[in-house]
């Protein structure tokens, strides 16, 4: 277990002291909010670093990655300290203390606060209890990630002999084109840990979920007070989808999170980003996140191009410079840039379509034997069955963000949360058009349906809670 | 008072609307109390019999019971048979936890089905399915089922009951399939059901009661001389919907309780592979322990695949990732085969048949429960550890 709590607490301390060195000079930052943002970045670094030993050919040993590791936290601590940011400005967690952030003292605010953290404290408590029991057991978590997991400890590489039978994890890995984050997570556990223990080496799961809720947290926090945005983290972290996701060894609740951390500085960069130089750093960060979601799951691409979108039209739409792409490119090319790059190299595609990976538009191979090739227009009345009447993963999150949609019309358009539909349109067309085109059997077999969904949830969850609070107040 | 009673009608209204009121009153019940008969329910997958008025399972593996089919017209419940307002119930008593799978089979050859687990020890528990939320309430019924997944010894039914409760009882029925926790699988991945209401979703539900409060907000309004004004009923929905959804949140985290609770039962201070067999449960309960077994028997560097098997079937898929660091191939030295009734292994000869398929030049050097699973070895490999 000693082993397990290392391989966590190194990757998270280079993180936060990443996320210290970004935010040094933000007013507002907390120590706790740098810690819930720091884990992620901390975690993203560590599998980028793995990977780009796997592509030199050196061996996957545990002091070689630990001493990279370290340097990198090293480096960060240098940056961070010569920026004046290793003391957060904001605290411990903000507004002075636990107590003081609930302000008002009134008892029964008071009450509300400690009975929603003892909930959270039991939830979180379950989640660690069963991920750390369970061992990894749905099919597609050990078929698509910790079969390559498992294999890349084994084999200490990521074995790029292509005349190998098993190059690239072939025979073992259903689609050689998932990205690597969540696997080489659980190659780092599994080192530290000694063995391939099939439940310890997913308890990266766990950590997302409590790093999710807490980027929700402080992202309406900054704007909603903090007992409004723990009633929406506690509701985000209650969604069952979530929380079983949260126990198992998937990675679609890694880019729920990496989704939900870019969007939450992209938002802050449509707020406050018009000074150039804050801009160009809060866009950075938000770029470094979805640069990250590229490299959990290949639908981190369409959150990627879809934020780029809604940037360009902001950037056009207040006079910016278009030198403000370039922070959102760099991080791109930097973190995501290798991987994809390897992807076109050694030809592994994006797609489900077999052990080749490669893509078949307009015919899904596991919709039916010699299905017609075309549009499937029928996933339309599928998906509005599951969505709003069969699924309830999700509570009610889904048709309450619609119909505050329909009662908050006016507020959307004239305010800044438009660019927020906007990105949230795109990405819900995206996958609509994926599903027409390229995976009927996502809606049809009821797979990737939900999973993707649960990827923007949190972000439906985000925007929901800061339109709540306008159409509430808002008179006619 | 008028208020108060006009308000009972409307949820006794909406009550009938959930639940279709149908015809039918009599019942069917099964009590195995005449002698060694089992009254037409066939077992399968265990051994039957009957005992001081139960019907006991014994040495099953995934037993399933099945009920006498066409059920209704042979049964005589009177009237049409569908499913509406049709009870399924049954007491019984498990050796252990057990996960159990209750399937309806309507006439038009469609079936439906529910998880849930029992739990183990000496009482019998009676269990309630209302069966309009397996199938459409409109579909007729066919026959039932019940299987416990896994090896399990001794499970007893005491009585089986379909009927058509009144009012009061499939009102308890619904409430019983509301609260009922789904067991945490490995479909679940993908998706989370709804909890049913009878034969509506949670989430149907919902929808009907957030559009009975705009509507009521709308009237209010007017009625109060503020005009029609959508706008102005945004806040009695939005607390409608919160409300609903901390009812929601509540049944599945209620779901998570009871999920802890069975999971420490069942799983705390197991090895990992003990684990692993539950979770995948039946059949997997043996495959797991095979191929930590098979994993020793194999030489350093040699490699390893399914004999018959596609290399594409789940459980080579499952054989590759446990058998790890042992290396599969699709040319492998050695060959696995597990729980294949048609397996045919002559020793002098070295080959080994699985119907139209034939390996020659085989020996094997490890066998797992009596024959039922084995491990070979090419035989110009020399002699086996």
């Amino acid at each position: 277990m000693t082993g397990l709590i290392l391989s966590i607490l190194i990757p998270w301390v280079t993180g936060y002291l990443f996320a210290s060195w970004l935010l040094a000079r933000d007013e507002a930052s907390t120590l706790l909010e740098r810690l819930f943002l720091g884990l992620g970045l901390g975690f993203g670094i560590l599998s980028f670093e793995i990977f780009l030993l796997g592509l030199l050919g050196i061996s996957f040993a545990l002091v070689t990655i630990t001493v990279i590791q370290f340097l990198s936290a090293i480096i960060f601590l240098i940056l961070t300290v010569r920026a004046g940011g290793l003391l957060p400005k904001g605290g411990v967690f903000g507004c002075g203390g636990l107590s003081g952030s609930f302000a008002g003292g009134k008892a029964f605010i008071l009450i509300i606060t400690f009975g929603l953290l003892g909930l959270f404290a039991l939830k979180i408590g379950f989640v660690f209890y069963e991920s750390l029991l369970r061992p990894v057991y749905s099919f597609d978590s050990w078929t698509n990630w910790s079969a390559a997991a498992k294999f890349f400890y084994y084999e200490g590489g990521l074995m790029l002999d292509s005349s190998n039978e098993h190059f690239f994890g072939s025979g073992y890995r259903e689609f050689l084109g998932h990205p690597l984050q969540m696997p080489l997570l659980e190659v780092w556990s599994a080192l530290w840990v000694g063995s391939f223990h099939e439940a310890y080496v997913k308890i990266h799961s766990a950590l997302y979920y409590v790093g999710l809720a807490g980027v929700l947290f402080y992202g309406l926090k900054r704007r909603c007070g903090a007992l409004y945005a723990l009633l929406w983290s506690w509701f985000l972290a209650s969604l069952p989808l979530i929380v079983f996701h949260a126990t198992d060894a998937y990675s679609d609740l890694a880019l729920a999170y990496y989704t939900l951390a870019g969007i939450v500085f992209f938002y802050r960069f449509i707020e406050e980003g018009s000074g150039a130089k804050q801009g160009a750093k809060l866009l950075m960060i938000s770029a470094l996140f979805l640069a990250m979601a590229v490299f959990t799951k290949n639908e981190g691409l369409i959150f990627y191009i879809a934020a780029g979108i809604v940037v360009a039209l902001f950037i056009k739409a207040k006079g910016l410079s278009w030198r403000l792409l370039l922070s959102y490119v760099v991080p791109f090319i930097v973190i995501a840039g290798p991987w994809l790059i390897f992807k076109i190299a050694f030809d592994v595609g994006y797609g489900h379509s077999g052990a080749g990976s490669e893509m078949e538009w307009l015919s899904d191979p596991k919709y039916a034997e010699g299905a017609e090739r075309g549009l499937h227009f029928e996933v339309f009345w599928l998906i509005f069955k599951e969505y709003f009447f069969r699924h309830g993963g999700f509570n009610l999150i889904v048709p309450f963000w619609i119909v505050l949609s329909v009662f908050g019309i006016r507020t959307v358009v004239k305010s800044e949360l438009r660019y927020l539909y906007i990105f949230l349109l795109l990405v819900i067309g995206a996958f609509l058009f994926i599903y027409l085109t390229l995976e009927v059997t996502a809606v049809t077999q009821r797979t990737g349906l939900n999973r993707n969904l649960m990827t923007y949830i949190p972000v439906i969850t985000f925007t929901s809670a800061l339109l709540l609070v306008r159409v509430w107040a808002r008179k006619e | 008072m008028a208020l108060l009673l006009k308000r009972t009608k409307l949820l006794l209204f909406l009550l009938l609307l959930l639940f279709p009121a149908s015809s039918l009153s009599a019942d069917l019940l099964w009590e195995f109390d005449k002698g060694d008969s089992a009254s037409g329910w066939l077992v399968r997958g265990g051994e039957s019999r009957v005992e001081n008025g139960s019907l006991v399972i014994d040495n099953g593996f995934s037993p399933e019971l099945r009920s006498p089919r066409p059920l209704m017209p042979n049964a005589g419940l009177d009237g049409d048979a569908n499913l509406s307002g049709l009870v399924l119930s049954f007491r019984v008593k498990s050796p252990r936890d057990a996960l159990v799978e209750v399937t309806a089979f309507s006439l038009d050859n469609t079936s439906g089905y529910t998880k849930f687990h029992i739990r183990g020890g000496g009482l019998f528990r009676e269990h309630r399915v209302y069966l309009a939320t397996l199938l459409p309430s409109h579909k007729e019924l066919y026959g039932v089922a019940i299987k416990a997944h896994g090896e399990i010894s001794g499970l007893a039914f005491d009585s089986l009951r379909l009927y058509r409760p009144g009012l009061a009882g499939l009102t308890g029925a619904v409430w019983e399939g509301f609260w009922r926790p789904d067991p945490v699988v490995f479909e679940i991945i993908n998706y989370v059901d709804s909890p049913r209401f009878g034969s509506f979703s949670f989430l149907t539900i919902s929808y009907i009661l957030i559009g009975v409060v705009f509507i009521l907000s709308l009237i209010y309004f007017i009625v109060r001389g503020r005009g029609l004004s959508f706008y102005s009923a945004r806040r009695p929905v939005i607390v409608a919907f919160i409300i609903l959804s901390v009812i929601f949140l509540i049944r599945m985290d209620y779901n998570w309780a009871v999920t802890y609770q069975r999971d420490r039962r069942a799983m705390q201070g197991k090895d990992v592979v003990a684990r692993q067999a539950l979770l995948f449960g039946s059949p997997h309960e043996y495959l797991f322990d095979f191929f930590s077994e098979i994993k020793l028997a194999v030489d350093d560097g040699a490699r390893i695949g399914p004999a018959f098997k596609s290399h594409q079937s789940r459980q080579a898929k499952l054989a590759r990732y446990f058998l790890l660091p042992v290396d599969s191939s699709a040319d492998p030295e050695y060959l696995w085969v597990f729980f294949d009734p048609d397996l045919v292994f002559d020793k002098s000869s070295g080959s080994l048949s699985s119907g139209q398929n034939l390996i020659k030049g085989l020996e094997k050097v490890y066998t797992y429960e009596g024959d039922h699973a084995a491990l070979y070895r090419r035989r110009d490999l020399g002699r086996s550890k």
